[in-house]
């Protein structure tokens, strides 16, 4: 009887039961490529239901939040399935991420339990020891305990290996929460955003009609766990049924690896942030018609340049170059474009194009009604792949997911807080923030949230924060202006160290000026936009390190 | 000798990247102080500081986990150079 039960399950379609199905169907196919390892369907299905066993028996029950601070990994992906099998929500938590960070995520969602390997032991070992909330059981994945220097676990991988690899029946729908991802909160306070397992059906199934993924295809996982685009290479290629070839991040740091990486592991898609790309171009890392397997290219996140661009056209002629874009609170992406030919010019900019089926892109005025054609509005967000909102902050939810003015069901819409114009084609043009969000390395940075953290550094006397396009392949480059409190001896460094204590590396400023006083407009407000100019003056246009992408060419 | 080599090294991390680098064993890549963007800073200054092409296309990761991984492939490309650089700027 148990495969009825199974079957039964398999129907219901949680994003879990991809890895099942491939399990039945190709037990002995490879899931996941690892530097030497190969995991099959069979090994993760079992696997991960012999930690949802574990964690089920450690307490866990339906819509429980299980965090993990683990290194990118087949255990990390077999945590995220088994917490699934358990009827829970996973939080990925980097295991670069400051302490402080990660108490303030776990506040905030509560888990019943974390998992570790030993990347996050430490991390984790000393944001519990003392977390003021209830105390989570603290499991690992690896096969023995962890050392002493960390709180004791309460099982690992020997005591999940005893376990039944049988399938569990589970109680979620498809409408229940996934996963919920952090980001950057501009008050200082990270947000949380529930995924439901529909939205990440709804969107998954369109990758698989809209780019023919199939078990012959080979997919890139370069995007960190804790970020969304890796939810698109993950069940993407479990929903397919192909192998997952997880980057090791030490690759970002050379370009050359890197393409070394794309063309050994014969790869047959390539998805990733712009600075990535932007990267391989600087170095002129892509060989002449090379990457001979690869059939599609991907980028989200922010706007890839499109002298990048040319220089991967021109590269690699037979590849399908497609731009995706959509927010976290929209489910990894909302609309595309698959770019037709090489841009002819340099200056020519690339639309995030039309929704993807069964979302919506609406450009709107003040009023919450569409603008016309060519004009610029606020971009909006509706459809299936929505979240139900901010992990218990209404508030917060309240204020992006709005009622749509235009109709009488509850449907909603999500402000995405980007400007844009839809022209007479109906392709959606991104033109930029309305507020103070930048994105770096595909990363969404509020630069409140770095300002919060710089003025609680008692070293300081004031301090603030900007953008500036610097044309290399970040993008905005994050700047810092500063004035150390009197007699304070420090230097940028210092403040650095201190600042890296409370904020992720990604939203650690790479320019840093040091002012007597900072210079205020009439109002006494800090002046911003001579801020901007001093950082371009000091900094742009003299080093290598800012060169236009392509120029090397 | 590799001494002032690795202090200059450090130094050149806190002036010109404002990173502190307790020393020069630490694993820089581990320890998160090492990204693409601090990455493509570093070739460019260990360039100019040491006058020097840097290959980029054959570095290997090990070259730069430590400082004195870096001192010791600086010194590998152009033994000649660096010891001139170094004698007048000491």
């Amino acid at each position: 009887m148990k495969g009825a039960v199974m079957k039964g399950a398999v129907m219901k379609q949680l994003i879990q039961h991809w890895v099942t199905r491939q399990a039945e169907q190709r037990p002995d196919a490879a899931a996941i490529v690892w530097k030497n390892v190969r995991v099959t369907y069979r090994e993760l299905e079992e696997h991960s239901n012999r930690l949802a066993a574990v964690l089920k028996r450690q307490g866990a029950v339906r819509g429980d939040r299980i965090a993990f601070c683990m290194a990118k990994s087949p255990e990390a992906i077999t945590a995220m399935l088994g917490v699934l099998k358990a009827d829970c929500m996973y939080v990925p938590v980097d295991v670069e991420c400051p302490a402080s960070r990660v108490e303030k995520i776990l506040t905030a969602c509560e888990p019943a339990g974390v998992l570790v390997d030993a990347s996050g032991a430490r991390l984790m070992g000393d944001v519990l020891r003392s977390f003021a909330g209830p105390r989570p059981f603290l499991g690992t994945l690896e096969e023995m305990p962890l050392k002493e220097n960390v709180l004791a676990t309460d099982f690992c991988g020997t005591d999940i290996a005893a376990e039944s690899s049988a399938p569990h029946v589970c109680e979620n729908d498809a409408s229940d929460g996934a996963h919920i991802l952090f980001t950057s909160g501009s008050t200082g306070t990270p947000k949380g955003v529930v995924v439901t397992h529909s939205s990440v059906i709804t969107y998954i199934n369109w990758t698989l009609r809209y780019f023919g993924i199939d078990e012959t295809d080979r997919v890139s996982g370069h995007a960190p766990l804790h970020f969304d685009l890796s939810t698109q290479d993950i069940y993407g290629a479990f929903a397919a049924g192909a192998e997952l070839h997880p980057v090791p991040p030490e690759y970002n740091l050379l370009p050359r690896k890197l393409a070394a990486f794309i063309q050994d592991h014969r790869l047959t898609q390539w998805f990733s942030v712009p600075s990535v790309l932007n990267y391989l171009c600087r170095f002129d890392a892509v060989p002449e018609n090379g990457f001979p397997h690869l059939r599609r290219l991907m980028w989200c996140g922010e706007v890839l340049p499109t002298p990048t661009l040319i220089y991967l056209m021109q590269k690699l002629p037979s590849v399908q170059f497609t731009n995706l874009y959509g927010p976290t609170e929209a489910t990894i992406a909302s609309s595309f474009y698959t770019v037709p030919e090489c841009p002819a010019s340099e200056t020519e900019s690339i639309p995030i194009g039309t929704a993807c089926d069964g979302e919506e892109l609406l450009v709107l005025d003040e009023q919450r009604l569409p603008v016309g054609p060519g004009e610029i509005g606020d971009l909006y967000i509706a459809g299936a792949g929505l979240s139900p909102g901010y992990w218990r902050d209404p508030e917060k939810t309240a204020s992006v997911f709005l009622p749509d003015p235009r109709s009488i069901e509850p449907r909603r819409i999500y402000r995405t807080g980007d400007l844009a114009r839809m022209d007479e084609e109906g392709r959606v043009w991104f033109l930029g923030r309305a507020d103070t969000q930048i994105k770096s390395r595909g990363y969404r940075i509020e630069l409140g949230e770095i300002e919060t953290a710089l003025h609680a550094i008692d070293v300081l006397e004031e301090s603030a924060v900007v953008a500036i396009e610097t044309g290399g392949f970040e993008n905005m480059a994050i700047c810092c202006a500063w004035v150390p409190a009197g007699g304070a001896d420090i230097n940028a460094a210092d403040v650095r160290t201190r600042l890296a204590e409370s904020v992720p590396r990604y939203m650690l400023p790479r320019h840093w000026l040091q002012f007597d006083r900072l210079p205020k407009n009439a109002n006494g407000k800090i002046d911003r936009p001579r801020l901007k100019a001093d950082f371009r003056e000091a900094f742009l246009s003299q080093k290598s390190g800012t060169a236009v992408p392509g120029a090397a060419t | 000798m590799s001494d002032t080599l690795h202090r200059k090294i450090i130094e050149l991390f806190e002036t010109e990247m404002n990173l502190s680098v307790p020393d020069a064993t630490t694993d820089l890549i581990e320890e998160g102080l090492l990204d693409s963007l601090i990455f493509v800073d570093l070739i460019v200054h260990l360039e100019t500081m040491f006058d020097v092409e840097i290959p980029v296309a054959d570095l290997e990761f090990d070259q730069f986990r430590t400082v004195a991984g870096i001192a010791e492939f600086v010194e590998s490309l152009d033994a000649g150079a660096v010891s001139a650089k170094q004698d007048t700027a000491a």
